[in-house]
């Protein structure tokens, strides 16, 4: 009689694998799902105020005129949403309150309101400043099951950040940033999560809403210039400015020969100006269309805020990590610039 | 970071490629413990398939890259237990679909007992069982994967051995036997 253990090592060899079903499933799942998206979650630890804010909890999910829901939105807890993060854990944002388009739209579900206090459109990302109000700890920080769409237009990438707020629940920054075929003068905007979840526990809720946000018109710059290293080529597209935003594309190539089933390339940016100010480049996200050459010639959109306006110029300090299952490397590629 | 971690981040980061190429370095072991639970192959293709489709739909919410084979199998057993509830299915044995050939040595009557045995017990021991000593996860890893206090994953571990060797042999165990696991 062989150990119990061995029964059950030999128990599970025995089931046959039908591999090739498996694979078929995988393979189609990621075909119907249409709306898989490229998204960057971001944590932050809780942040505390000490004011405190009674919060009526009404039943079901209510839809507030805008006047009401502006009065909820300056909350005397937190006041606007982009000043509040711009002026502690988020300095990017700290410009955005003044020239970002006020929303105000509400819903409210299972003790949970939902508020789209305001929400920006430059034209690549939206991003919106967002209030969650409930009286209980989700946990620190948030996500949501079902992420913000733009209608008529292609799922991209979306990325959130909520920080607890005591006496409020939670305020956050969502961003997304769709495939737009052609950049439209205004985005039709519909969220409707089913789940709000925290690191603590989590709850379902019935919320729905839609707004729309105006273009804030950006200013164009082509770049078209590539730099190239041990088989990892970086094709610089352009760059979008806005009084808010500066947004730069790139496209990473891929030697087919690099490439074997588990090997992963991701090409990043950092930057300085020429004052010596030093940025972080984070991507929104990156994709690949049908014409690409390998499926890690993916096209990526990256964003960098606050940049010292006394600066003229940027340069950008290319790398990629080429990943396999062996480890990871680095590429190291030419600076290029951009004219401010 | 190390290796397969940063494929997983990169998966969590939208990449469609490297998440369908990780479920497939994966798939074996899904397969095996969505079967194990379910006992036939059409149950197992159902909760493999909503296991992928959850694992998409959620892997944005994976926080930390070096859990990801913790996390896919906690999704496999969450949905087949899920089906099981469901459906109230009463499986008798001759329902069964396992496979009929274990390569071991012994009597037939030993061989139909080994082939069964495993498949005869209660879910939660089965669970542990299969996580502990097929996928080698530590006691640690499995109350991860379970959501339960390494207490009872170590209770359920040793009550687990000890109805599969009694169901083996008919010989009582001292349930209060102090093994290290």
């Amino acid at each position: 009689m062989k150990d119990e253990t061995k029964i059950i090592e030999d128990t599970m060899e025995a089931i046959p694998v039908p591999s090739e079903k498996l694979d078929s499933i995988i393979e189609n799942s990621f075909k119907s799902n249409a709306q898989f998206r490229k998204r960057t979650v971001k944590k932050r630890a809780g942040y505390v105020l000490a004011a405190t804010l009674a919060i009526s909890i009404l039943g079901g999910t209510v839809m507030l005129n805008p006047a009401m829901a502006n009065m909820i939105s300056q909350l005397p807890v937190i006041g606007n949403v982009f000043d509040y993060f711009g002026s502690t854990s988020k300095p990017a944002y700290k410009e955005f309150g003044q020239l970002a388009t006020d929303v105000g739209r509400t819903a409210e579900d299972n003790g949970v309101l939902i508020n789209i206090d305001q929400g920006v459109f430059d034209g690549t990302t939206i991003t919106m400043a967002v209030t969650v109000q409930t009286t209980k700890n989700y946990g620190s920080t948030l996500f949501f099951d079902g992420w913000p769409s733009v209608e008529g237009e292609s799922a991209g990438n979306a990325s959130n950040s909520f920080e607890r707020v005591k006496g409020l629940g939670y305020a956050g920054i969502m961003t997304i940033t769709p495939h737009f075929e052609k950049t439209p003068d205004e985005v039709d905007i519909n969220w409707e999560p089913k789940v709000l979840l925290g690191d603590k526990k989590e709850v379902k809720g019935d919320w729905k809403l839609n707004f729309s946000l105006p273009l804030i018109e950006p200013e164009v710059l082509t770049l078209n210039e590539l730099v190239e290293k041990d088989g990892v080529a970086i094709q610089f597209k352009e760059v979008r400015k806005t009084p808010l935003t500066f947004n730069i594309y790139y496209q990473q190539l891929v030697d087919p020969a690099l490439l074997d089933d588990l090997t992963a390339v991701e090409a990043e940016l950092k930057a300085t100006d020429d004052l010596g100010n030093e940025y972080e480049v984070p991507y929104n996200g990156g994709f690949t269309e049908g014409g690409a050459r390998t499926r890690e010639d993916l096209q990526w959109s990256a964003t960098i805020h606050n940049i010292d306006p006394q600066a003229t110029k940027l340069i950008f300090h290319p790398f990629a990590t080429v990943s396999t299952l062996e480890g990871s490397k680095k590429i190291y590629f030419e600076d290029i610039e951009v004219e401010l | 970071m190390p290796k397969k971690e940063r494929l997983v981040k990169k998966a969590i980061k939208g990449d469609q490629n490297t998440l369908q190429l990780l479920l497939k370095e994966e798939k074996d072991k899904l397969y095996k413990m969505a079967f194990i639970h379910m006992k036939n192959e059409h149950d197992a293709l159902e909760v493999f398939q909503q296991t992928v489709l959850e694992v998409i739909e959620s892997i944005h919410q994976l926080r930390n890259p070096a859990y990801f084979s913790t996390w896919v199998t906690r999704i496999c057993i969450n949905v087949s237990l899920k089906e099981i509830r469901n459906n109230k299915k009463i499986v008798t044995m001759e329902s069964y679909s396992i496979p009929d050939v274990i390569e071991i040595s012994g009597s037939i009557e030993e061989k139909m007992d080994l082939t069964n045995v495993l498949y005869e017990l209660d879910d939660k021991y089965k669970s542990v069982l299969v996580l502990r000593f097929f996928h080698d996860f530590t006691v640690k890893q499995i109350a991860d994967i379970l959501g339960c206090p390494e207490g009872t994953v170590k209770t359920n571990l040793h009550r687990g051995l000890s109805l599969l060797k009694t169901k083996l042999k008919g010989v009582y165990m001292d349930e209060r036997r102090n093994e290290n696991y």
